[in-house]
Parts: C-alpha cells; structure tokens; sequence
C-alpha cells in the first residue's frame, strides 16, 4: 500500500506527472485503468483527468481525449469513495445533487479533510487539489458558507482572503513535489491578483517557469525557452529548448528547427532544422507547432531546402497546414495548382490560393496574369491579366507573358 | 494539359519561311516600278542626245548623263530585284532565307536541303513564336527577313531614324525601322520592320530569349562592324563567361532532372513525387505483405493520347496465398494485381472515367514503370471499371464504399465517409420503411453511383438514377421501380451484383452532361 493512495496510482502518478522524463506515461495509464476497473475510485479520478485532454495531462504522454468517458469516470469516481474525485467532480462541475448524494461521504468538508489530511502528508496531487479548492472558491460550497454568512462585506472579504491565499503554498508545495500544473496557477495567481482581494505581484511571477524548466519540466523548459525568444536571447533559448525536446516535449522540435532554419542562437543548418520538423510532425494530436512544423517543412520540400526536391510531400504538408486554418502556405499551394506539382494542375484552384497571397510576390503575380490574361479556368480578362503581370515587374516569364500583349490605339489591351 | 501560351497568330501547319520567300513576289512591283523608271530615263536621255548640242552649256550636258546613268542605274536595280523576287519564290533554296539559316548551321557546306532548313525554322516558329509585326521570335531562332539562330546571336541593336532629305525646296521624310543581329561569325542579319511600335517588344523579347547578348543602340553599329579581331574574340570570351554563370545557377535552382511529374502515393496514405521503379516496387510489397492494398501513381499534368487525358493510374495489389513469411520475390510471384487507369473522356464532358487491367504482378510492374515515364498503356484487353469494383468486392468481403448520404421524409441530411454493408442495408430497409427519402450511394473511384428518391404524391414509385461504365464511356440511367425494388437494386450495387434488363431503363446521359457542364 502506498503513502496516500494504493500502489498502482502512485506509481501511476509518478509516471503520468511526477517523473516525465521516466517515459512510461502509457504505462501509468493502463495501471490506472485496471486499478479503475477493480474499484479504485482515486485511480478512476486521476484517469478521468488523463482523459480531459493537455489542460489536465502532459500532452507529450499522447493520451486519447474522451469527454464522455471523462465525465464517466469521475462519477465512478465519487461513487467508489474518492476524495480527490469529489474534488475534482466540485471543481469541473459535475457534482450534482444526485451524485452528491451518492458519495460515500457525509458531507464535501468530509471529503475535503480526506484530501487535506493526505496533501499534509505530502502528496503533490493532494496538494494541488487542495491549492485548487482555495484558488478557485471551492472553499465556499465545501465550507457551506456564502455572504449571507457574514455581518458584513468586510468581513466576507477578509474570510475570502485568507482563505484563498492559502492555495500559494500549497501550490508551491505540489509544484515542488512534482505537479508542474501548479505553475500555471500560480502564475496566474501571481500576475492577476483575484478580483480585488488580493493584488497581482507579477514579479513573483518572473521566474516560475524558469523554476519548473530547472526542475526538468518539458513543459516549462519549452514555455521558459519561448519566454527567452521573447526577448531575443536565441542561444539560452535554445539550450532549453533541446532540453526539453529530449523530455518528450514534441512542440519543442518546432522550435529548434526554426533557430536552425533562421540562424538564431545557431549557425545555419536547414538540413538539421528539416529533421527537427519531422520529428515535430511525429505529434499525433493537431497542434500550432505540429502545424508549424508542416507549412516550414512543406517549403523546405518545395524549395529543396535542406531536403530533396519533393513536390508531393510538399503539398501534402502544405494542404495540412492550410486545412488548419493557417495562411503560410497559400502562395506554394498556388503554385503547385498552377503547375501541377504534387496535384493535379488546376488554373482555378490556383487562382483561389494565389488571390489570396497577402504580400508582394512577383511569382504569383506572374501566374495570376497568365491565368486571366489566358482565361484559365475563368474568362478571360486581358486587362487585368496584364495589371498582373506589370505587377510582377521584372520577373523574366512575367516580362516574357507581357510580349503577348499589346496596346492598342485607343489605349485597349489586345493580344498580338 | 491546357497550354499557358497564347493563341498563336496562325495555324498549325503553316510554312512562315516558304511564306516569307513567296512573299517576294511582292517585289515585282517594285521591280516593274524601276523598269518604267529606267525606261523613262532612257527616253529621255536618248531624245536628249538626239538634239543639237551646239548651244549647249555644261548644265545640259549634265542632264544628260543624268539620264543615261540613270537610265541605266534603274533598270539593273529593276532587274535585280525581279530577279531576286522571282528566285526566292520559285526557287526558295537559293533565297536570302535560305543562305542566312544555312551560314548558322554548324557546317553550312553539307546542310540540308531548303525543305529540312525551313521546316526546323517553322517548328520552332510554330510551337514557341511570338510575332512582332513580321518578325517572328521563337525559342531557337528569329524569323524576319532573314533568319537568325538565338544562341549564336551576340549583338543586336534597334534602329529607328526618322531621315530628311532636302530636294530643292522640298523635305522628304522617311522612318527606317530596322534590327539588325550580329552573329558569332560577324554576320550581319538585317529586318526591316513597317510598324516602329513594335520594335522595342522586339527587342525585348530577344533580350530574354538570348539573355546573354548584347543589346545595343543602332549608333554603335558601325563600330562593332570595325571592331579588330582581337576586340571580338573579347567580346565573345566575356559572352562565354556570362553564359557559364547564368547557366550554373539555372542548374543550382532547378531540380535535378527530376520532372516530377507522378505523384505516388502509398498504401499508408503517404506520398512522395520522388518516384522511381524501386519506389514502386515497395508500393507493390506493401500491398502484397499487408495481404492486400491500393496504391496509386497520379499525374499532375495530365496525359492527352488520342482525345483522352489520362490523369493517373491505380493499382490493387493482393497476396491470398497461404504461405507463412513469404519471401519478396515469392509474393511476386504468386500475387495478383488490377490496375485501374483513370481518364477524361472528351466523350464524358469532364468526367472521370478509367479502364482496367487483372494481371500478374510483374506485368503490373511493368506497366506502372512506363507509366512512371509517360507511357499510356495500351488499351486491348483492358476493361470498363464495373468488374474491377466487382473483384475487389468479392475479394474484400467488408468494403468501406466511400460514400453513403441519406435524406429522411422531413429533410434530415447525414453523410458518411466510413461505413460498412451494415449501414447500406440499414438505408435500403429504410426506403421500404419510408425512414429514408433519398439514398446516394458512391463507390470506389467516385463515378459510379446510385440515387435512390423516394415517391412522391404525384407518383409513389422510386425514382431511380445510376451511371454505368461502358468501355468508350461513362453512362447514366434512370428508371421508376417499387421501393421494394430498389431497395434490392441497392444492394445489388453495393455488393457488385448489379446486373438488370437496362433495355427498361432510360438513358440520359446527354442531358446529365448538358447539366455537368452547367455546374
């Protein structure tokens, strides 16, 4: 038997939180689902959370998000007698009067003291629980008191103060004890305050995640290097960066490959920086740096940056990354329409992506007066192709389409 | 493939040099206008030295010779030109055309007769000319009135000069419009053009043509004429230098001699355009280890042979054999492989169409090998794409159609990518149940469908649309049943089974098409 929790889901905990860079996430959840299964309502709590998605869990564990079996299992979880279960159902809003009613417990301060006696003992999700009960008011419900309890609005403050000052050191507890999750609140606590109750010290906030990277958080390592980047100190950046792309933190290889595409705390190396791109593409879940890694990649491809020349995967990445609402790629994609590279040629999809070029680009502009001027897949309207293709300046197949064209008399534009 | 050129000014077969020489008959006039001239002069020379010249002064005595020489002068010019007019005419292998081609072939002495030379000139004319006024520039050569080879060009200037000339009292003006081309034999190529407007796009269009030549103003011309040798053979070794650099840096960007062209895409949904027979073959492993699968080779520019394009080529790779850990060459051997080759008929309007092919593995590997280089199969033996749907139905018992849409009676829509016969027969008991209004079903290839509509209160029957693929084309056909009867039909078409009386049913092909091009 464990210290506060069985065998299995403090194993559980310290592969799923505790030791990231252990690697056995995958490990830790199957625990917790055999534990869950056999009846373990603390197991069927913090396996709830794995199923919530990266605002509960590390996204480098890779689990799969299911609300529905999320929302499951944390009434299983209060059913089976879980005190942090109950917490957790109070704090996501799914302890209804029914299933409060259906808790082992005699009433929340019941559960709570559970919980409170076990963070006592030094247990970081406890801790971080409990951290949370304060900082977000569900003191209030657990304590069952509200204003009316109080003589006056002073007074209710003061108990609202003191009470939800209590989550900072707590929060610190379970962060040092391993929840990097704490971080994130505290930083919120640290740089907004709470309401007028207690006042933002953002420079308490500085160097939190500058902490939780020196403790071997990927995930802070990864937020601490963006913090660096931020203020242009590319090579510090970097460090952590690597740091944190070796604990698992995929989002990182984005990162790292663009200091080396660009030349930032490193010297060049786009072949290197291709390679970091495909390891972050390796995410299995969509997310803004697997999509980074996409549209960089997907030029590299195009361009035969640091790769071999490959059309096809080049739009294939691109037409990810366009498809995940991003704009970085619409000039290539326009392109490989125009001249059926790596898909079918296509004038009017081309057109499509090259309208929607935002910059400069002499290429498209090119390709936009071929198509007009031509009547590409839309009818043909010489004039503007021509505004295209004077556009493009001197772009030499822009000035070689442009002798297709001349001016009449009258000032009309007419093909020769 | 659509062109990206221009309409070209002409048509296809044209000969642009016979043309050119032919054309010189216009010259007749001009010859006969000499003729009548010198005659003139003649005349009146002759009348002239007929009169009593003892009163003359030296002024008349000028007059005279005026006259004679004159008479003279022009009647050779007037000869020469008819001359010159009728021989480029009828005898184009003599004409200023065919001598100014023949002085840039490597060894002028053994070239080809004017048939060869004029045809090379107009092929190149033909495919890539861009006319100005009468000049032609194509990629290899500038067709005016003489013919010059782009890569041997060096100079090139533009001449436009308005000329006064004084005659008495009277001012005559004349515009000369002219290109002249200096060639790396110092020939000299000269055309005269009759629209000043058009010479600077000219001009243009040689600079980007021969981008390492050197275009100058026509005030230069006669000192590159002058130019020593020594000051030549300079100017041709800083054209070479030139050329060298542009030339690496075409090689640097452009992709190493790679068309890529094909897309291939592999049984895992991954794809690269790098392809090559090796490639190919692991495709084909693939499939065969997994025991079966689809991989694909698709064009990005199409294919056009004899009205068709030909957009790509798919191939269904299976191994049923009961062998433990076959070896590579073994699933070779033993697998099976259909290949499906997917076309726009013209015939079809824009519609995808394809043929198929059941063969052994290795032929399947030689055929998407000449595909891979631009090779279109060809079509004896192959077969319209129904049966190919069928056998890989059969031989896959839970396929994945890639389309079922369903409509209820009050207009609730849903659609799915990924279902099993299950849900098709749920939607085919649904259109006896009156559950389902309108069931459209797509199978694999996305041509061949069935659109079932339920009855209405005008008629009560179903209605009952389904395309058909006939070997010269992509057919469409409706008919009126029982909801009973379509229900089975249904399923009949999700099974592969499909086979009614089509005498019973209409075609209507034509108008769906008028319908297509509509959309």
């Amino acid at each position: 038997m464990g210290k506060c929790f069985s065998d299995e889901v403090e194993r559980a905990l310290a592969y799923i939180y505790y030791d990231l860079r252990s690697g056995r996430g995958a490990e830790g959840f199957k625990l917790l689902q055999q534990a869950s299964d056999a009846g373990d309502g603390d197991a069927s709590c913090i396996l709830a959370r794995c199923y919530c998605g990266n605002q509960y869990v590390w996204s480098g564990h890779d689990f799969p998000e299911d609300d529905d079996r999320a929302v499951m299992l944390i009434h299983r979880a209060v059913e089976q007698g879980s005190g942090i279960g109950v917490l957790v159902a109070l704090r996501t809003g799914e302890l209804t009067p029914s299933l409060e009613k259906k808790m082992p417990f005699s009433s929340l301060q019941e559960a709570f003291d559970d919980v409170l006696e076990k963070a006592r003992e030094g247990d970081a999700f406890c801790q971080y629980t409990v951290a949370n009960s304060y900082f977000w008011w569900d003191f209030l419900r657990i304590q069952g008191k509200g204003r009316e309890a109080f003589s006056s609005e002073k007074e209710y403050k003061e108990y609202l103060r003191m009470n939800i000052s209590q989550c900072e050191d707590w929060f610190w507890k379970a962060f040092r004890g391993g929840m990097y999750f704490a971080a994130n609140n505290l930083n919120r606590f640290y740089s907004e305050g709470d309401e007028d109750i207690i006042a933002p010290r953002p420079q308490l906030a500085k160097d939190l995640f500058l902490t939780g990277a020196q403790m071997g958080y990927p995930i802070h390592q990864w937020m601490y290097g963006q913090d660096l980047e931020e203020q242009k100190k590319y090579e510090e950046a970097l460090h952590w960066y690597k740091l944190g792309a070796e604990g698992g933190q995929l989002e990182c290889w984005f990162r790292i490959g663009r200091a080396y595409e660009l030349g930032q705390g490193v010297e060049k190396d786009e072949a290197y920086a291709a390679r970091c791109y495909e390891k972050g593409l390796t995410q299995k879940k969509d997310s803004g740096s697997r999509i980074g890694c996409a549209n960089r990649l997907g030029a590299f491809y195009y361009d035969g940056t640091g790769v071999e020349k490959d059309y096809a995967r080049a739009f294939q990445l691109m037409k990810y990354g366009y498809d995940h609402n991003t704009t970085f790629t619409v000039c290539y994609l326009g392109f490989c329409y125009f001249r059926g590279q790596g898909t079918q040629q296509d004038y009017g999809k081309a057109r499509e992506f090259l309208e929607k070029v935002s910059w400069n680009n002499k290429e498209a502009f090119y390709m936009l007066g071929v198509i007009y001027g031509q009547g590409l897949g839309v009818p043909a309207d010489i004039k503007k192709g021509v505004e295209y293709l004077q556009k493009a300046g001197d772009y030499k197949e822009a000035r070689e389409e442009l002798l297709k064209y001349k001016k009449t008399l009258f000032g009309k534009w007419v093909r020769r | 493939m659509e062109s990206t050129d221009g309409k070209r000014k002409t048509l296809p077969d044209r000969s642009y040099c016979l043309e050119k020489t032919r054309g010189r008959l216009l010259s007749l006039w001009l010859a006969l206008l000499l003729l009548f001239l010198g005659m003139s002069a003649g005349v009146y020379g002759w009348m002239r030295m007929g009169e009593d010249r003892s009163a003359w002064d030296y002024m008349e005595y000028i007059k005279m010779a005026i006259g004679c020489l004159g008479a003279l002068f022009l009647t050779v010019s007037g000869i020469w030109t008819a001359f010159a007019a009728l021989r480029d005419a009828f005898w184009p292998q003599k004409s200023a055309l065919a001598r100014s081609i023949r002085s840039q072939l490597p060894y002028p002495d053994s070239a080809p007769g004017v048939r060869e030379l004029f045809a090379m000139v107009d092929q190149d004319i033909r495919q890539n000319g861009q006319w100005f006024d009468k000049v032609a520039v194509g990629k290899e050569w500038v067709l005016g009135d003489m013919a010059s080879y782009l890569p041997r060009v060096r100079v090139f200037f533009g001449r436009d000069e308005i000329k006064t000339h004084s005659l008495g009292e009277r001012v005559n003006t004349s515009r000369i419009v002219e290109l002249y081309i200096l060639d790396d034999r110092r020939q000299c190529q000269i055309t005269t053009l009759r629209n000043p407007g058009e010479l600077a796009p000219l001009l243009d269009c040689i600079s980007l043509r021969a981008p390492d030549a050197l275009r100058r103003p026509y005030s230069e011309y006669a000192s590159w004429c002058q130019k020593t040798d020594m000051e030549w053979e300079n100017m041709l070794r800083e054209y070479r230098v030139k050329q060298g650099k542009r030339e690496l840096e075409a090689f640097r960007t452009k992709d190493a001699g790679m068309d890529q062209n094909v897309t291939l895409t592999f049984p895992d949904g991954s794809v690269t355009s790098r392809v090559t027979p090796e490639r190919i073959r692991e495709a084909m492993l693939q499939c065969l280890k997994e025991g079966e699968g689809v991989f694909s080779l698709s064009l990005g520019r199409p294919i056009e042979k004899n009205g068709c394009r030909f957009t790509g080529m798919e191939c269904f790779a299976a191994f049923y054999e009961d062998m433990e850990e076959p070896e590579d060459q073994e699933l070779e051997e033993l697998g099976e492989a259909e290949l499906l080759l997917k076309m726009i008929s013209p015939g079809a309007g824009e519609m995808q169409y394809g043929r198929t092919l059941q063969t052994d593995v290795r032929t399947a590997k030689r055929i998407l090998n000449a595909w891979l280089v631009g090779e279109v199969p060809e079509l004896d033996g192959w077969e319209a794409p129904q049966a190919y749907v069928e056998r890989r139905q059969e031989k896959n018992r839970e396929p994945l159609p890639p389309h079922l849409r369903l409509m209820t009676p009050l207009g609730v829509f849903q659609s799915h990518d990924r279902f099993t016969m299950e849900d098709v027969e749920v939607a085919a008991r649904g259109l006896q149940d009156g559950s389902y209004q309108t069931v459209d079903l797509t199978l694999p290839g996305g041509y061949l469908w069935m659109r079932v509509q339920g009855g209405d209160k005008s008629d009560g029957r179903c209605r009952i649309f389904v395309t058909r693929a006939d070997p010269d084309r992509l057919r469409c056909f409706r008919n009126l049943c029982t909801h009973r009867q379509a229900a089975g039909w249904l399923m009949e078409f999700a099974r592969g089974t499909f086979r009614p009386d089509w005498k019973e049913w209409k075609d209507y092909t034509r108008q769906a098409q008028k319908e297509f091009k509509k959309k």
